[in-house]
């Protein structure tokens, strides 16, 4: 869908053609989901930020001016959600009321394969060190890094959604970088 | 180091393989159908409201109105002789 197109849609939507959101949430449902993914690290959890980011985009859509792509637009409104519901979930779990146990991601390593009990331990405990080691990059290095690798957008796209330079994009994505295997190395 | 690398690697890509329910755009615009009948039903019932108050209050202010306007005319009592009394300055004497 180009600029045009999108902004076509988009006044259909305004003047009360309400089911064309559908192409929207179509379009880009999924890679929406791919990101919110990178933050939440749980299939339902992505799911409810995705659903959230797509109302709020629906119910902002007016405000949308068309000035860049409608996908930064929605990964902007998806990246500041999975913020916020990561600090609801920080605050929440420091007032004790334990957030639902992530399960997804204690299968994400050989649930494909069939492995011994031993196996699959060690596979949850590798796939929560690399979370865990994804989840304590700083907010932007997180940001850049999630948007690189899940979802495989260029640094100039990266930049737009983040409101800021290539070059802060490049840096802030080789930190992240170092970061990383500096976690994953203890 | 690579070893390091594979296991972020194999992690994104375990992550990547999870799909999103189907249902995913027709849950968000059954949502917004929803939230759209919910907004209906609270401008409506505002309307309702509004209007039976506007009427109550009509029936409020009808029902206290008292004609307060003096159904008996003042009397004015008019000496006729004391204004024209005016030849007891002409007197001349």
């Amino acid at each position: 869908m180009d600029t045009n197109q999108e902004i076509e849609l988009i006044k259909e939507i305004l003047d009360g053609n309400t089911q064309m959101f559908r192409t929207i949430a179509d379009e880009y449902g999924e890679q929406l989901f791919r990101v919110a993914m990178g933050y939440m690290h749980s299939r339902e959890e992505a799911q409810d930020i995705v659903q959230e980011s797509l109302i709020k985009a629906y119910n902002s859509l007016s405000s949308f001016k068309g000035d860049s792509k409608l996908s930064t637009w929605l990964y902007r409104i998806t990246v500041n959600n999975c913020l916020n519901q990561i600090e609801k979930n920080k605050r929440r779990w420091l007032f004790g009321q334990a957030s639902k146990e992530r399960e997804d991601i204690t299968e994400v390593f050989g649930s494909s394969r069939e492995e011994t009990p031993e196996q699959k331990m060690i596979d949850a405990e590798t796939a929560k060190k690399v979370r865990d080691a994804i989840d304590s990059l700083p907010q932007k290095q997180k940001t850049a890094f999630i948007l690189q690798r899940y979802q495989e957008l260029s640094q100039q796209e990266i930049a737009q959604i983040m409101g800021t330079t290539e070059g802060a994009v490049e840096q802030l994505l080789q930190r992240g970088k170092m970061n990383l295997k500096k976690k994953l190395s203890i | 180091m690579e070893n390091k690398q594979n296991i972020l690697d194999e992690f994104i890509k375990q992550e990547l393989e999870m799909k999103p329910t189907p249902f995913l755009a027709t849950n968000v615009m059954a949502r917004i159908e929803h939230s759209r009948h919910r907004n209906n039903i609270v401008f409506n019932f505002a309307m309702a409201t509004s209007v039976a108050a506007a009427l109550l209050m009509g029936i409020f202010l009808g029902k206290n109105y008292t004609n307060n306007t003096a159904n008996d005319a003042y009397s004015l009592n008019i000496n006729d002789t004391h204004l024209e009394n005016l030849h007891l300055y002409n007197t001349e004497e």
